[in-house]
């Protein structure tokens, strides 16, 4: 049995809904309101939620969500699956900044774009994404993946400036085309470009080959995820560049030619 | 058919059973850019691997993997790997996968298992020859090692699952000459090669000296000479030879499970009943030794 949540409309002002799983309340301004005064509630509680509606206003769907399987119909505002540790978040639109910011584990699946800092840290903190998945089928916005420690990051489109951005371990994947930036300060992650980099000085050339876990990630993807990317990426070849040098300099960006 | 006999195309099957034993298993999936490599690696591996008596371990080829069934999309082969006991398969697997696999151009190995909750932490030890420049990817909730080597890189999946398997099935091709009871040992082989779960670790998948437990002579040896079934002792030896039988071969078989072994001998038994073939029989202990039996006419019925 799924719970369906739509939100009423004709409410104009932003909602913060990263209490909602807790209990049941969200945050209009400074007023606390329950869930019920602002969405239509249809079906019974379980481990199967859908929230439809006008939800572009609506900040911190899924947070701390660590079991079960949320789908937003349509666009969303901030923080979707904020500090999730487990269960599926599928948003069938685009979301706003900060999405699976504090990620632990489970999957967040965004079919639009998403906005900045997706799978970044928390303000001040010294670890972003520390495990899971974040699949985006569009863009994605400056500051992706930063510091992420564990996990995967899935983008379809092209991201922003600053991706990777000191990332500790864990694997970007960008289909399109990465900004300025990308993978500066990296200790020790993977990013993968298969649409143009523009790689930092502070990267060394190491040399041109198959990595061959791309292959094993890309049949993954579309294997167990329904992510398909064109079969020349699984067997061509990539420059390897490592760094950043200026710190540990043990990551990589595997920029693909052929 | 009666009562008491049973024969296919006119051979004999002998109410008698084939008694094997409890082993360790695993399978390693082996992808290469091309299947020439995948089965050289594999080749190589499931060498010096006919018997636990003088190998340590029995592997042998399962069977090829289409790419569209590899975790990589290459080319693969499957092994089945058999010892005697949980820490020698993976010693076994340290050894024969870091030296003959990890050596090889091309290859990537993966484990056939993946739902075995018992692994065996067969990646995580071979990844130290990176000597400190490897690198691990969690991807799917399974960890590979990165491997650096002078080709590039090998890849090599962090555990191996292992299960509770069956080693020993057998079956005797009594004939009248030792040519007739090779082509029907060529034809049992042809018939079970491919099959899922089960291998016949012996060259060609035949083995001419079949052997008992121990010695009537040399107290230190573990197997010795079958005499029971050698034509030339016929006369001097306590013999389970036919009148009319010149020759004999026997196909041993090794499966992660009882049920793999039983559907290859249901395939093999009736493929050596040909022209020449006295009788199939199967190499037992009187039941004393084995906790799997398999019953030959029960088996081919």
């Amino acid at each position: 049995m799924t719970l369906v949540l739509t939100l009423r409309p004709g409410i104009t002002e932003r909602i913060d809904a990263s209490a909602m799983a807790t209990n049941s309340t969200c945050w209009v301004g400074r007023r606390r309101v329950s869930v019920g005064e602002l969405f239509d509630v249809k079906g019974e509680p379980g481990p199967d939620v859908r929230i439809t509606g006008d939800l572009r206003r609506v900040d911190g769907l899924g947070t701390g969500m660590s079991a079960g399987m949320l789908t937003i119909e349509g666009e969303a505002g901030r923080g979707v699956g904020h500090a999730m540790s487990g269960g599926t978040i599928d948003v069938t639109g685009s979301v706003g900044d900060g999405a699976g910011v504090a990620m632990s584990g489970g999957l967040l699946r965004i079919r639009g774009s998403a906005g900045d800092r997706l799978g970044a840290p928390l303000p001040g903190a010294s670890r972003g994404m520390t495990g899971g998945e974040i699949i985006v089928r569009g863009n994605v916005g400056s500051g992706a993946a930063t510091r992420v420690r564990r996990g995967l990051v899935i983008v379809g489109g092209n991201a922003g400036a600053n991706a990777a951005h000191a990332m500790i371990a864990g694997t970007m994947l960008v289909a399109g085309r990465l900004g300025t930036g990308a993978g500066l300060w990296s200790k020790r992650g993977s990013v993968i470009a298969l649409g143009g980099v523009e790689v930092p000085a502070t990267y060394r050339y190491a040399c041109t080959y198959r990595p061959p876990y791309v292959p094993v990630l890309l049949r993954y993807l579309q294997r167990m995820r329904g992510f398909t990317i064109d079969g020349r990426f699984a067997s061509g070849r990539y420059k390897r560049w490592t760094g950043d040098v200026a710190d540990v300099g043990k990551g990589e960006i595997l920029e693909w030619t052929t | 058919m009666t009562a008491d006999t049973l024969t296919i195309n006119g051979v004999e099957i002998e109410d008698t059973f084939a008694e094997a034993f409890t082993m360790r298993g695993a399978r390693v999936i082996i992808t290469a850019a091309t299947p020439r490599w995948a089965r050289v690696a594999a080749t190589v591996m499931t060498g010096f691997a006919t018997s636990v008596i003088g190998c340590k371990v029995e592997a042998g080829i399962e069977h090829e993997v289409s790419p569209d069934d590899t975790p990589d999309g290459r080319p693969g082969i499957s092994v089945l790997v058999f010892t005697p006991d949980s820490a020698g398969l993976q010693q076994r697997l340290i050894e024969r996968l870091g030296q003959t696999v990890l050596t090889c151009p091309t290859t990537a190995v993966f484990d056939g298992i993946p739902t075995s909750t018992d692994r065996m932490p067969v990646g995580k030890a071979l990844r130290i020859f990176g000597d400190g420049f490897q690198a691990s990817k969690l991807i799917g909730g399974i960890r590979y090692w990165r491997v650096p080597v002078m080709e590039g890189e090998a890849l090599i999946q962090e555990t191996f699952g292992k299960v509770s398997a069956v080693g020993g099935g057998n079956f005797l091709m009594l004939a009248e000459t030792a040519e007739n009871a090779l082509q029907a040992a060529e034809a049992a082989v042809a018939a079970m090669t491919g099959l899922p779960g089960v291998i016949l670790p012996f060259p060609g998948g035949i083995v001419r000296s079949g052997s008992k437990v121990g010695s009537r002579r040399y107290k230190s040896l573990l197997a010795s000479t079958n005499d029971a079934f050698a034509p030339t002792l016929r006369e001097i030896t306590t013999t389970d030879l036919p009148e009319g039988v010149n020759g004999v071969m026997e196909i041993v078989l090794d499966g992660l499970d009882f049920d793999s072994i039983s559907r290859a001998m249901r395939a093999g038994i009736p493929a050596a009943c040909i022209s020449g073939v006295k009788k199939i029989t199967a190499g037992n202990y009187g039941g004393k030794l084995g906790p799997h039996h398999f019953y030959l006419r029960k088996i081919v019925a």
